[in-house]
């Protein structure tokens, strides 16, 4: 029994939070917003170079072969330095979604995703917010040995600069349970991308469309309308990975509350003095803390695909998004006036928090799966 | 990281849980097994529990061998809060002794004090209480003002406790008295331990809200008590005290998380029997997500506690992290509680009798979580502490 990381994985998230605070401070972040893409691919490469989207590769294909907890210290970071990149979608769930493809996809994608060259998407939902996998936006029907594809995936992240998309769509006129997973790239006819200006201004969405695109089955991750499978262990990994950011971007709200309540006097005395303070302070630590747990337990069942590895994403989902909408909002009350304008940095924190809320299955929806396995 | 047990640890467990179903009255934990009905009824099962558990080698575990005890390793003693709670075995009565006084004793006794009292402490002959708190000091512990005076080698004490746990069946209690009344309030305290059929001792049983008669108020009328029993130095008691807290808020969130996970695997199974409007109260949607939140926080409590063993395994301090577990077991249990009345509807209502629903349990553990957050140091100086100790905020 042993819960806690190891000193190698200690000193990753140290070089990560290091490469982060010196490349990624909030001022840059700024900066970005009025960029084309909103994408930093220095910070992407710096990354990469500390293994990032390696980790879960393969040997043959450049990768570093480690496990997930290997990654996981990293994603918090990530999270903490809200990070507006894909790294989920391209360094865990695009590597797990390829271990089950044919070696040519494998040779096709992961080596650049190793390195770093190749950044990558996935899409997902449609309008309707359905849960997944039901929820999927786009339709696919065969067409000989083609499938052709039609349909929308809305808030896909970074769609717009993506090599390369996994999208998971469903077969016309099947069951609620058939899932495919089909590679998009870049240029391919009949998609098309829209930018969203989402709730987040530092991560930046766009919307597919796409209408009558057709794919041959080397485009196909195992078979159409079977790779639930695949598609289960992706989704469990990216929960945990997004329980893990929102850990991250917790404590920085929280510390940014602690330290202005420490600094920010009234009636002649810090405000932290005053116990209305206090005590919401020591109640995002406790929220935090805790989940903060279960992110890292669900770390470790989605590392060793334990047999609760879902329930333990699911839940860590769900109570860690929550958790962090929650430190975020939390901390602009404690800042007062300062909190509620744009120049302070915590309303990225908040608007975050509300974006991985909605990611990959909302709170409400991720309950649903604890409820379902558990009674 | 690594979740697994070793296979001493491993077999630590399977024989305790043999031994459990060895040494458990028939049929204990079963369905329809008739459990004590009043608080009295109780304290004689718990209080035989105890001998059971010194007999099979099962008390004072984490204590060391040279004191009686087993020298268990935390995770040992993990293991066993799992264990019993997973038989559903009867609170032992004398835990406050086991898992405060008998540590503090060794740490601060005297030789004298450890030959006396320790190996009775283990074998249930002393079930002890703990006197601490008073009518004008709760949370403000050090404000306590029972007084004693030093006559010869005894102290005359003279004052009163209040919300004393199990006082009416004790043989001892431990407990705080003011010897010197100028010093600043931390510096005049005595820990002093003292038998409670002592002449001037009487105890009045308080009704908690359960109904139960769980607690008393102790009063002390010239009670004479050998100085000899004053552990540590005369006025030197509140780092004694502090000691025997610091052991409250330690294991024993482990016992009480493995309480509430039997309890709550209870409600999952009443919620997908009881019935309204055609269909298990499990598959209403409000309830399902309320269920699976208390489900998805217990496991955010059992990792945290988790964390915080390989933390203490790790040479680190049980510390202020333990406020973090008090508070959010306590709360929790609130809430599942009140869910489960919830779930089993109006009749939840009924405390006793055939239209009781489960025999009027979870009512009663609805009006007991209540005193969750205010024993053992309440809800806010939880929050108190937290946010001054741990997150460093201006007192
Ligand atoms: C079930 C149960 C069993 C108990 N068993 C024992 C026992 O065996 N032995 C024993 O000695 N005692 C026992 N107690 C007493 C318990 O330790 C006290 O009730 C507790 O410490 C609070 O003290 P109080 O009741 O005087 O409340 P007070 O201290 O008067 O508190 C009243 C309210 O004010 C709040 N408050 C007080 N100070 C502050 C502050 N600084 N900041 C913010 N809020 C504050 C409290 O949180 C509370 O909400 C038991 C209590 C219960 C409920």
């Amino acid at each position: 029994m042993y819960f806690d990381f190891s000193k190698e994985q200690y000193m990753g998230r140290d070089s990560a939070r290091e490469l982060l605070d010196a490349r990624l401070p909030t001022t840059r972040l700024r900066e970005m917003l009025g960029t084309e893409t909103g994408f930093d691919r220095d910070v992407w490469r710096g990354l990469a170079e500390l293994g990032s989207s390696a980790v879960l590769v393969p040997e043959e294909h450049g990768g570093l072969a480690l496990g997930f907890l290997d990654l996981a210290l990293l994603l918090e970071e990530s999270g903490r330095a809200l990070l507006p990149a894909p790294i989920v979608e391209t360094a865990v769930m695009l590597p797990l979604a390829l271990a089950d493809a044919g070696p040519r996809l494998q040779k096709r994608w992961l080596p650049g995703i190793a390195s770093g060259d190749v950044v990558a998407t996935v899409a997902l939902g449609g309008s309707e917010g359905l849960p997944l996998p039901a929820g999927l936006g786009v339709r696919a029907h065969r067409e000989g040995s083609d499938l052709v594809l039609d349909g929308e995936a809305l808030l896909v992240p970074f769609g717009e600069i993506a090599d390369v998309v996994l999208l998971a769509a469903r077969m016309n006129g099947s069951g609620t349970h058939d899932v495919s997973l089909i590679l998009l790239e870049r240029g391919d006819p009949g998609i098309s991308w829209e930018r969203v200006e989402g709730l987040d201004p530092t991560f930046r969405t766009s919307a597919l469309t796409v209408t009558g695109a057709r794919v041959g089955p080397g485009r196909v991750i195992g078979e159409p309308g079977r790779a639930r499978g695949t598609f289960e262990r992706m989704l469990d990994a990216a929960r945990a990975a997004i329980a893990l950011q929102a850990v991250g971007g917790a404590e920085r709200a929280l510390q940014l509350a602690v330290d202005y309540a420490k600094v920010r006097h009234q009636f002649g005395k810090p405000i932290g003095s005053f116990q209305a303070i206090k005590h919401t302070c020591a109640d995002m630590l406790v929220a935090h803390e805790t989940t903060r747990s279960g992110a890292y337990y669900a770390a470790w069942a989605v590392d060793t695909r334990a047999p609760d590895a879902g329930v333990a994403a699911a839940m860590a989902k769900a109570l860690a998004t929550e958790m962090f909408r929650s430190v975020a909002g939390h901390a602009i009350q404690v800042h007062g006036g300062i909190g509620f304008t744009w120049e302070h940095d915590l309303h990225f924190y908040f608007k975050r928090a509300k974006y991985l809320e909605f990611a990959l299955g909302t709170a409400t929806q991720c309950r649903e799966v604890v409820a379902a396995a558990r009674f | 990281m690594d979740f697994t047990f070793t296979p001493d640890e491993e077999r630590f467990r399977l024989e305790l849980r043999q031994w459990l179903q060895d040494n458990l009255p028939r049929g204990w934990g079963a369905p329809g097994y008739e459990y004590p009905k009043t608080y009295e009824d109780w304290a004689r099962v718990r209080r035989q529990w105890d001998r059971t558990l010194h007999a099979g080698g099962y008390a004072g575990l984490s204590w060391p061998r040279e004191y009686g005890g087993r020298g268990a390793t935390l995770i040992e003693q993990v293991i066993y809060f799992e264990e019993i709670a997973r038989a559903r075995a009867p609170e032992e009565l004398n835990r406050g002794a086991k898992l405060l006084l008998g540590p503090t004793i060794i740490r601060h006794g005297t030789e004298a004090q450890k030959q006396r009292f320790l190996p009775r402490i283990l074998s249930g002959d002393d079930i002890w209480c703990q006197g601490f708190s008073e009518p004008n000091a709760g949370s403000d512990l050090a404000s306590i003002s029972t007084r004693a005076v030093r006559d010869g080698d005894m102290l005359v004490v003279n004052g009163q406790k209040v919300w004393t746990s199990y006082a009416t069946v004790a043989d001892w209690i431990f407990m705080l008295v003011r010897t010197d009344p100028e010093a600043p309030k931390h510096q005049g305290i005595t820990f002093l331990l003292a038998d409670v059929r002592t002449p001037g001792i009487t105890v009045r049983p308080i009704v908690q809200m359960t109904g139960s008669r769980e607690f008393a108020e102790t009063f002390f009328d010239n009670v004479r008590v050998p100085i000899a029993n004053v552990l540590g130095a005369v006025n030197e008691g509140w780092p004694v005290t502090a000691t025997a807290l610091s052991h409250e808020r330690g294991t024993l969130a482990f016992h009480r998380h493995a309480m509430i996970r039997v309890e709550l695997d209870e409600l999952i199974d009443v919620a997908r029997r009881v019935r309204r409007g055609g269909q298990p109260v499990s598959e209403e949607p409000l309830i399902r997500q309320r269920l699976a939140q208390c489900a998805s926080e217990l496991d955010m409590l059992r990792w945290t506690l988790y964390r915080n063993l390989t933390r203490q395994i790790q040479g680190g301090p049980a510390g202020a992290e333990g406020s973090i577990v008090k508070l959010y077991w306590s709360e929790l249990y609130q809430r599942i509680t009140e869910l489960a009345l919830e779930i089993l509807g109006p009749a939840s209502q009924i405390a006793g009798g055939a239209r009781a629903e489960e025999g009027g349990r979870w009512q009663f553990r609805f009006l007991k979580s209540r005193g969750d957050s205010i024993h053992s140091g309440t809800n806010q100086i939880q929050r108190n502490i937290i946010a001054e100790r741990l997150l460093g905020l201006p007192r």
